[in-house]
């Protein structure tokens, strides 16, 4: 009785360690429910979101530069890179969604590049500005002292030069025959 | 000889016009602003524009973007897919659904040609591709309607 008794508890306690350890061995997937979130392993809504944010702020930056005076055609050429790798990475999210994260990181690094570069263009383009009105300023204040110097002596000035060129110049009557 | 009048108005014609030329860097400029917004056909030129495709099938345009706006502009033109119905004008975008949209950067007084690539999925008559050009705008940083749109009618076949 006691070693029948041993037994069956022996054989339950086996058949629950193989019950529990078959699984572990042999895993098996589980069907997920339906609701159950899937993970894609593309580029997520958020991280467009976040790239296209990222480039319109780099592009007013860019904006702002220029109405500072800078000179902003490097900066658009790349920003316009970020903004064409955006849009392939839209196109082959479906079909190649490492590609489009890529892409995407791609996109953020150049607007970034951008934005970080966009104020040095921007206070280049403000002492760039100043220099040409200071020129310009100049010139005017230059052309407008030689207009005074002109219209105070330039009578005298003229009459000096005539006598200089015609100095030796001698007039003569012609003789009446 | 000039006399001491003709002279005087002689040199001041020649220093305004000396001064002009030497300010005319910092003078703000008074030009016109505006954009630009055209659909050209499959050959770059404004000719062979389709009128009726199967459904389905992939009709080639070019889009045409200009910048006279006298600042660096970022422009999207949005493509929509709309009907005789639709309500679209200068003021107001149409409430469509959009079909797809282009997005490119450019500095004044360039100019922007792409290749579009729609298909329309519904057979149906009368339908209209509708481009819209909006522009980021520096103030609300999202994109406005610039109120400039282009229409192309359209027939789709189911074969």
């Amino acid at each position: 009785m006691t070693n029948q008794y041993l037994r069956t508890r022996t054989s339950a306690i086996l058949f629950l360690v193989i019950l529990f350890l078959v699984p572990l061995l042999f895993p098996m997937p589980l069907p997920a429910p339906s609701h159950w979130a899937v993970r894609s392993y593309g580029a997520s809504a958020s991280e467009f979101s976040s790239t296209n944010s990222s480039i319109n702020k780099a592009f007013l930056a860019v904006q702002s530069a220029e109405k500072s005076g800078g000179n902003v055609t490097g900066l658009v050429k790349n920003l316009n890179v970020a903004v064409d790798l955006i849009q392939k990475a839209q196109a082959e999210n479906a079909t190649n969604p490492s590609q489009a994260t890529s892409d995407l990181q791609e996109a953020n690094a150049l607007a970034s590049e951008v934005l970080s570069n966009s104020s040095s263009v921007a206070s280049a383009g403000i002492s760039h500005s100043r220099n040409v009105f200071t020129e310009s300023v100049t010139a005017a204040i230059g052309i407008l002292i030689v207009s005074s110097l002109v219209y105070i002596y330039g009578d005298r000035v003229y009459r000096q030069l005539w006598l200089q060129v015609f100095r030796n110049h001698l007039v003569r009557r012609e003789e009446a025959r | 000889m000039m006399n001491k009048d003709t002279s005087a108005i002689a040199l001041v014609l020649v220093t305004l016009l000396l001064l002009f030329i030497a300010l005319q860097p910092i003078l703000p400029a008074n030009n016109e602003k505006f954009s630009e917004l055209g659909i050209l056909g499959p050959n770059q030129t404004i000719s062979n524009y389709p009128t009726t495709v199967v459904k389905g099938q992939t009709i080639s345009l070019y889009g045409y973007v200009g910048n006279h706006e006298g600042q660096v502009e970022f422009y999207k033109v949005v493509v929509k897919l709309g009907n005789n119905a639709t309500v679209v004008s200068n003021s107001t975008a149409a409430n469509a659904p959009e079909m797809a949209s282009y997005s490119h950067i450019l500095e004044n007084n360039q100019s922007w040609t792409f290749p579009v690539s729609l298909m329309v999925e519904t057979p149906g008559t009368n339908l209209r591709i509708i481009f819209e050009l909006w522009a980021l705008n520096s103030t609300t940083s999202d994109y406005s309607y610039l109120g400039l749109w282009n229409q192309l009618w359209l027939n789709v076949t189911a074969k």
